[in-house]
């Protein structure tokens, strides 16, 4: 069943506790086609609990989590055939080299890699030269990088990552930037990432939800987030949010 | 895919190297044992003539089926045990659940992929066992006929004399037999296994329940519980060691260790099938 609008994202007021811990209060996110969204929030903040609530990790206790039209936690797999995911930290079968690591991650499910879409994948992440090495003798960097790749293949429309720049070097981090844009501009990838730093995505990004104690504090563009608070940066901008919120809650 | 993919990384990993080294070792220590048992029987004329029950018929035959009943109830399951536990539990602590999760495969048939990969697993160590047991056997005692006496180990109640050939075809017959007996301590790691997030607390827990309720099992005291008990049935693969094969007992019992398979495994994927990946 696909709803009407059949965004690659759509979150309507999601609830998510943890026992008597409130990971996610009512919050709302859109990620529309050919669009790079951020989420932004310290550690704890809840970003990692909504990436899976869209992956279908999780289910809200209430509200409404939509991929393409699709209810994640119910109908996993055809989500899984338009979007891809890496999460924090990398998780990788540490016995296979990288190329066999892709080759056999594209497989599940039926699909199946060119080995020129495989070679593309390793170049674009600097891992060519590595590729028949056993992932277990690979560094954080280097794993990390393998993570993004096996999003790659085959090129999603969705793609959602989970802390993408740790452990990446700022040449690393650079690149990045230079994938997503190129996914995004090229195939018309939405993107849909998380970092507790927002100087690190705020070139790239369309949209952002910052969320704070599991609540949202801003959700928009990021000229609309300049616009209201009046601040001459996103970094200024957001800290004059945070003192709003500790200002309220202190009072 | 699936299943190449699993298969891949339990052939790149260290549990078949580790599980036939195990049972090799095992062996080892078993015809030391009997030698040394021997040893002491004839006063260092140490001759392989002397088992538990009778000083008259010792050859490789035996020693591979007396190997292969500890094997089998004590040394085996801790491996199924292992197997199993190492599945679900393993992946999630590891992260790649989430990662397989992550492409477009059903809970289901990632499930099946791994519960069959298992249950192949376990029965090429059951065949490994029994062959490194009858060669063993054969090179360090000999081969003759297979003669058993009633005794500790409650292999048969009166005298079971079997010509070599076909003492050698029940063997074969064993090693199918045992591999399903097998599958439930398996099938019950799988269940831990579903709903542990650490494979060392999940092989740790079926560990222990199986030998509890091994231990139970052989309790003459708990005599009414027994065919309540899958530990009960695990052994009844003893029975193709008969000169008249009591071929229903033989299926009844494989049915119910396969029927405690389907209990464990059912709602080992019940609980996956719902279960939320909250690390």
């Amino acid at each position: 069943m696909t709803d009407k609008d059949g965004l690659p994202i759509r979150v309507s007021g999601a609830n998510r506790r943890f026992a008597a811990r409130v990971a996610l209060d009512g919050v709302d996110l859109e990620v529309r086609p050919g669009e790079i969204a951020a989420l932004i929030g310290p550690n704890g903040s809840g970003k990692t609990t909504l990436l899976k609530l869209v992956a279908g990790f999780l289910r809200p206790d209430s509200g409404e989590v939509r991929v393409f039209g699709l209810d994640p936690a119910r109908e996993r797999p055809a989500v899984m055939r338009r979007t891809r995911f890496a999460f924090a930290p990398p998780a990788l079968f540490e016995a296979l080299t990288a190329r066999e690591h892709l080759v056999h991650l594209v497989g599940i499910g039926g699909g199946r890699a060119k080995a020129s879409e495989i070679e593309r994948a390793l170049e674009t992440v600097g891992l060519a030269d590595r590729a028949d090495e056993r992932v277990r003798a690979f560094s954080f960097g280097m794993r990390q990088r393998l993570a993004l790749a096996q999003a790659l293949v085959p090129v999603p429309e969705l793609i959602v990552l989970d802390e993408p720049t740790d452990g990446l070097d700022p040449l690393a981090v650079l690149e990045l930037r230079e994938v997503l844009r190129r996914l995004r501009d090229e195939h018309g990838t939405a993107v849909l990432l998380s970092s507790h730093l927002l100087v690190e995505v705020e070139e790239l990004v369309d949209r952002l939800l910052v969320l704070h104690e599991g609540r949202e504090l801003f959700g928009g563009s990021p000229a609309e987030l300049l616009r209201e608070t009046g601040a001459p940066t996103l970094e200024r901008a957001l800290l004059a949010r945070l003192r709003e919120v500790a200002g309220r809650s202190s009072s | 895919m699936i299943v190449r993919l699993e298969a891949l990384r339990l052939l790149r990993s260290r549990r078949p190297l580790v599980a036939a080294g195990s049972l090799a070792l095992f062996l080892a220590l078993m015809l030391v044992g009997f030698y040394t048992y021997a040893q002491s029987e004839t006063r260092g004329d140490a001759e392989f003539r002397y088992t538990f029950e009778n000083s008259s018929y010792f050859n490789g035959l035996t020693f591979a089926l007396y190997a292969f009943y500890f094997g089998s109830l004590l040394i085996l399951p801790i491996f199924a045990a292992t197997e199993g536990g190492a599945q679900l539990a393993g992946d999630t602590a590891s992260g790649v659940l989430k990662l397989v999760l992550a492409r477009p495969v059903s809970r289901v048939r990632l499930f099946f992929a791994k519960a069959t990969l298992a249950a192949v697993f376990i029965s090429l160590l059951v065949g490994l066992f029994l062959a490194l047991a009858l060669g063993l056997g054969l090179v360090a005692v000999g081969w003759g006929d297979l003669d058993l006496y009633p005794g500790v180990l409650q292999m048969t109640d009166h005298h079971q004399h079997l010509p070599q050939s076909t003492a050698m075809v029940r063997f074969l017959l064993a090693w199918p037999a045992a591999s399903i007996a097998l599958f439930t301590p398996l099938a019950l790691a799988f269940l831990v296994s579903a709903f542990s997030r650490s494979p060392v607390n999940a092989v740790g827990t079926a560990v222990a329940l199986y030998l509890v309720l091994y231990v139970v099992a052989e309790i003459h005291f708990f005599r009414e519980l027994r065919p309540w008990l899958f530990t009960s049935h695990l052994a009844y693969w003893r029975g193709l060691f008969r000169e008249e094969v009591d071929w229903i007992a033989i299926g009844r019992d494989a049915a119910k260790c396969l029927g405690f398979t389907a209990l464990f495994l059912g709602l080992a994927l019940r609980r996956f099938r719902k279960r939320e990946e909250t690390s």
